[in-house]
């Protein structure tokens, strides 16, 4: 329990650490012009939103929802539901990620230039790659917590939205 | 609705009552019963199991279930739920708002080292009446002690039981008072009906059969007047020799019981009811071919005395359900029923197909075979997955179906009653695996008896979907991880009301709604009836 906890800690300030090593103006400003950056960021912005709602409720309904009851221990699955999550969240983090490193690297055109891989890396290490990936995994969570609470009969309607107290 | 009567005679009785009580217990009698246990053997293991059985019973009675519950539907509104089907007959409540129960065991006040001798009043009578009674009598069973009763001894049981109980017909709380004035309010005003059960072939049973009928026709009538009594109706089961036990040797207080003897016996007393018969308008004559030892001991009587159940006391149990299912009875009417197994001169061996039901309606098959299984699995279910975790922890805080429905009720108040569901739960698998060990060389086909006694958790949640043992359903497609899927329906149940004041009840109700949905998916079961 204590390593799990010395886990997440050490995971948290890595990511805090790492967050305020983002340069404020993307290495590449010289080579991509700020308002292709901002237009990248934007167009992104909605379509990572899109893609919260889309996997919150797939996920959302599709999962979470249908977790198994254990023959074993407590009657209920929301701790199993939020660690479920957890984990969704984590492998959300990784694959927008890189995902929006290909998009950076081989689909955006930014203006006339094609971005080579080190450049591309350097356009993505950027504040705006991270605001995108922090508003697709809030929209998913949200959606997430909505999906499961208001789902009908749904197995851990009560894990992220709190549901009437038993006596 | 007038109650039903039924009288349990003796040891055999008092298993056929066990057999009544789980079938009242799982839904099949849905009338209150006054019943009377009547046992010279006043600690006799069997009556003792009985009674405490009735005890658990009528606690999970008390806690009422809802009545005209409505379920949240899948998307939008709400729809009806069938009423409570499981324990819902009372047993011998007592009227008015009291929550009390009028003695279901016959008191005998007489000393237990009684001897038969001193019943008779042996040795104050004459020396030629004296001469007169050693024609009946041996001298065994003059010295007799009926502490355990009458010891397979129908000529002693014949005059001790009729003697001692119209003894007690005026004392309170001894039983058959109370049994006869119930009985008597109801036959005021509508038709009442007395189920007597109990062996031909032991000394109570078969001396009690023919005692009954007797016993009520010598009333005086300011006790039930003449036309109250027009309106009883008697039917009986008559156990034959089903079971064995070991060959016991005599002991100073008196002879031992020899289940060697029950087949004589059997006939001695038949031929004595042809020839004066019993007032019974129906008659149910059950037996079994195969005579399996219910016993490792032979014990004459007494708390030890504590036999195995057997097929034959369901039959018996099923008997009663009819009988008391009947439109109507003439009081002219006499009629005997028996059933076997044999189909074309093939042996089917004791199944769902075969088990002698109510003949008047065909369904009634079914309805028994889906009540048994729902039940059977509710209590498996509570059992093996649901009463540690309530105890230890009282888990079901957290659970949403809790959270859902309970509101202002609370399980933490019930715990009594929640120990009380587990002990019947477990009494009740122990009694129908017992009867599939009894019954092995009956080919009885009914449930499978070696997963209903499983304790581990992992095996019972594989088991939990293949209780029941019926070739008719074999094909379904049985869930083989039974817990999540009769939890899953027990968890998304919503209620728009609790409906009762008891959480055990409401608790009850809601894990049958589950359950039984369950069952009729997981065995294919077509009908919409719930």
């Amino acid at each position: 329990m204590i390593k799990k906890r010395l886990r997440v800690i050490l995971f948290m300030t890595l990511s805090f650490v790492s967050v305020l090593h983002l340069p404020a103006k993307a290495f590449a400003q010289e080579l991509v012009a700020n308002e292709s950056l901002d237009e990248w960021f934007y167009s992104r912005l909605l379509w990572g939103a899109v893609i919260g709602v889309i996997t919150g409720l797939l996920i959302g309904l599709a999962d979470l929802c249908r977790l198994k009851f254990a023959v074993n221990g407590s009657l209920h699955i929301n701790n199993r539901a939020r660690r479920k999550l957890f984990i969704w969240i984590g492998i959300m983090f990784v694959f927008g990620a890189i995902i929006l490193f290909i998009d950076a690297w081989l689909l955006y055109p930014f203006g006339i230039l094609s971005l080579t891989f080190s450049d591309a890396t350097q356009v993505w290490l950027n504040y705006r790659m991270l605001l995108i990936l922090l508003v697709t995994i809030t929209v998913f969570v949200f959606v997430v917590a909505i999906a499961t609470r208001f789902k009908s009969g749904c197995r851990c309607r009560y894990a992220f939205i709190p549901g009437p107290k038993g006596k | 609705m007038a109650e039903n009567y039924i009288i349990a005679i003796g040891g055999t009785g008092s298993r056929c009552l066990e057999a009544i009580i789980h079938l009242a217990a799982a839904g099949l009698f849905q009338t209150s019963m006054h019943v009377l246990i009547i046992d010279p053997d006043q600690n006799n293991g069997n009556s003792i199991r009985v009674r405490t059985l009735l005890t658990s019973y009528h606690a999970l009675h008390l806690a009422h279930q809802p009545r005209g519950a409505e379920r949240k539907k899948t998307l939008i509104g709400w729809e009806k739920l069938p009423d409570p089907v499981i324990l819902q007959p009372s047993f011998n409540m007592k009227s008015g708002n009291s929550n009390e129960q009028h003695p279901f065991f016959w008191h005998n006040p007489n000393a237990a080292q009684r001897r038969f001798g001193e019943v008779i009043q042996y040795q104050a009578q004459s020396d030629e009446f004296k001469k007169f009674l050693d024609l009946f009598y041996e001298p065994n069973d003059l010295e007799m002690v009926l502490d355990v009763g009458y010891r397979g001894r129908t000529n002693v049981g014949s005059v001790a039981l009729k003697q001692d109980l119209e003894g007690t017909r005026n004392t309170p709380q001894a039983g058959l008072l109370e049994f006869l004035e119930k009985l008597n309010i109801d036959l005021q005003t509508k038709e009442a009906r007395v189920f007597v059960m109990g062996s031909v072939f032991g000394g109570t049973g078969a001396a009690g059969l023919p005692t009954i009928p007797q016993l009520v026709a010598n009333l005086p009538t300011e006790v039930m007047a003449l036309d109250n009594r027009a309106r009883l109706r008697y039917g009986c089961a008559m156990m034959t020799p089903y079971f064995a036990f070991p060959k016991g040797s005599n002991t100073s207080s008196g002879p031992g019981t020899d289940s060697a003897r029950h087949s004589v016996a059997t006939q001695a007393a038949l031929l004595h009811y042809a020839h004066v018969p019993p007032n019974y308008q129906h008659v149910y004559f059950i037996g079994a071919p195969e005579r399996p030892q219910t016993n490792s001991y032979n014990f004459a009587g007494g708390q030890n005395q504590t036999n195995d159940p057997h097929y034959a006391e369901i039959v018996a149990a099923l008997a009663a359900w009819q009988f008391f299912s009947l439109r109507e009875i003439q009081p002219g009417e006499r009629q005997l029923h028996f059933a076997d197994t044999i189909k074309d001169k093939k042996d089917l061996g004791v199944n769902w197909e075969t088990l002698p039901f109510n003949l008047e309606n065909s369904g009634n098959r079914d309805k028994v075979k889906r009540l048994l299984t729902v039940f059977t699995t509710l209590a498996y279910f509570y059992k093996n997955f649901l009463y540690n975790r309530f105890i230890n922890g009282n888990l079901y805080r957290d659970a949403n179906w809790y959270k859902d429905n309970f509101g202002e009720l609370s399980l933490d108040n019930d715990i009594p009653q929640l120990q009380q569901l587990h002990d019947y739960s477990n009494s009740f698998l122990i009694w129908l695996a017992k009867i599939g060990e009894t019954s092995q060389h009956a080919n009885l086909r009914l449930f499978d008896r070696n997963a209903l006694l499983e304790t581990d958790i992992a095996l019972a949640d594989r088991h939990v979907g293949s209780l029941l043992d019926d070739p008719m359903s074999g094909g379904s497609n049985r869930s083989s991880a039974g817990f999540d899927n009769i939890y899953a329906r027990l968890d998304k149940l919503k209620l728009r009301q609790p409906g009762t004041n008891s959480a055990v009840g409401l608790f009850l109700f809601m894990l049958y709604c589950a359950v039984s949905e369950f069952c009729h998916e997981n065995y294919s079961w077509k009908s919409k009836d719930r």
